[in-house]
């Protein structure tokens, strides 16, 4: 899980968008209509049900003091604590509703096919791209 | 203008100006078996639909990802982008309740984006980096942390809690701040804006900023100055020019002329 070294050498422009970039947009926000179909997305109901679940445990806060404990200040950066962090972004106890939040959206992301499987990671892990235009139809797939 | 026939109803991706072609290709639309992508026009107002079965209800991401195909092809031009999903029975419908009975509401929210487009800053912690920023504001949580270490599970249960609970407000706080920290240099530069929390621990925020498009270089270089500053905590994403999603968040009541 090594951090891209190509590092924050941001070049002025935007990225070109993957769908997850634009995912919770499309769904979430823009113009809705009231009284007409809103068209049935499998399971996407009872995600959002999920995903406002408030998870606020004594195992997480057990996890902070214990995680601050291992921490190395002083060092620049190799000791750490990938296991919270890992634990954070898993879906497992969390403070807030972040928590929820992300569980559902693993699940969210399942219910989904797997094509792009590399964009939450890609976001995370990665430095931004190099600038480019969002992409247009037909630079995709 | 085609009518849709009975047993179809029309998907529609986004409202827009009147004009003599909209596309820039002739994209086909949601759904198993594809329509073209058309408009229904009303004076200045158009729609951007396809045809769907009547039937048709289970959508899936290449729908998902045709939603947005469609609409970044409009990118640019005043553009009222629908919420994925939206469906109605055909094309009269389309015009009398919603391009004639919310007519002066949509010329509105064209008026809002005209000339403007979204931009999207999405951003993320690096590995640990929170804690630090934490912990460099707190020391004294490190130091009791160290001290709890050296001392027995069971009997500091209590105080390893009360501590964890500490620490997990002070995150909290930590997010503000670095939510500000981008969110304040950026605002000023555009027309609106719009903070998402992050939907996990590592996922900071995402500022959705409307901007006119003439102000893209100096928010591109404001970004870039962020990306710069911020690198050794936050990865900042940005992305664009989006259709304008997050600044028409809408209602329309069907049952009336109002915003619901």
């Amino acid at each position: 899980m090594a951090i891209a070294t190509a590092s924050n050498r941001y070049a002025g422009g935007p990225s070109p968008s993957g769908l997850a970039d634009v995912l919770d947009l499309i769904l979430d926000k823009g113009l809705v209509i009231d009284l007409y179909v809103r068209v049935s997305l499998v399971g996407i109901e009872l995600l959002t049900i999920d995903a406002r679940i408030v998870v606020a445990s004594v195992d997480t806060y057990l996890r902070f003091a214990e995680a601050v404990g291992r921490l190395n200040i002083d060092a620049d950066g190799k000791e750490g604590l990938p296991e919270l962090m890992e634990d954070m972004t898993s879906g497992a106890a969390k403070s807030k509703t972040s928590g929820a939040l992300d569980a559902a959206k693993e699940k969210f992301d399942g219910v989904f096919s797997s094509d792009d499987e590399d964009d939450e990671d890609e976001e995370r892990e990665r430095a931004p791209a190099r600038p480019r235009r969002r992409k247009r139809r037909g630079d995709e797939e | 203008m085609i009518g849709a026939p009975p047993d179809t109803a029309v998907y529609i991706y986004a409202v827009v100006r009147t004009s003599d072609d909209p596309l820039e290709t002739r994209p086909t639309g949601v759904g198993t078996d594809p329509a073209p992508v058309r408009a229904v026009t009303h004076g200045d107002l158009s729609a951007i639909v396809s045809d769907v079965p009547s039937t048709w209800r289970a959508a899936d991401r290449a729908d998902i990802a045709t939603h947005d195909r469609v609409l970044s092809q409009l990118v640019g031009r005043a553009l009222v982008p629908m919420r994925f999903g939206v469906v109605v029975a055909g094309d009269d419908e389309l015009l009398a309740r919603i391009l004639i009975a919310h007519g002066h509401d949509l010329s509105a929210l064209l008026d809002r984006v005209e000339g403007r487009v979204q931009m999207s800053v999405r951003a993320f912690y690096r590995e640990e980096s929170l804690l630090r920023a934490v912990l460099a504001r707190r020391p004294d949580l490190k130091q009791r942390a160290d001290a709890l270490e050296r001392r027995p599970v069971m009997t500091t249960q209590d105080e390893r809690i009360a501590l964890g609970s500490e620490v997990a407000a002070e995150v909290e706080t930590q997010r503000e701040l670095d939510r500000r920290a981008v969110v304040e240099p950026l605002a000023p530069l555009a027309a609106d804006v719009r903070v998402d929390p992050g939907r996990s621990d590592r996922h900071a925020f995402n500022l959705q900023l409307l901007i006119d498009t003439t102000a893209r270089p100096r928010v591109d270089a404001a970004v870039q100055r962020l990306a710069a500053t911020l690198d050794h905590r936050l990865m900042l994403r940005y992305v664009g020019p989006l259709a304008p999603y997050s600044f028409c968040e809408a209602s329309l009541d069907l049952e009336t002329r109002s915003w619901a």
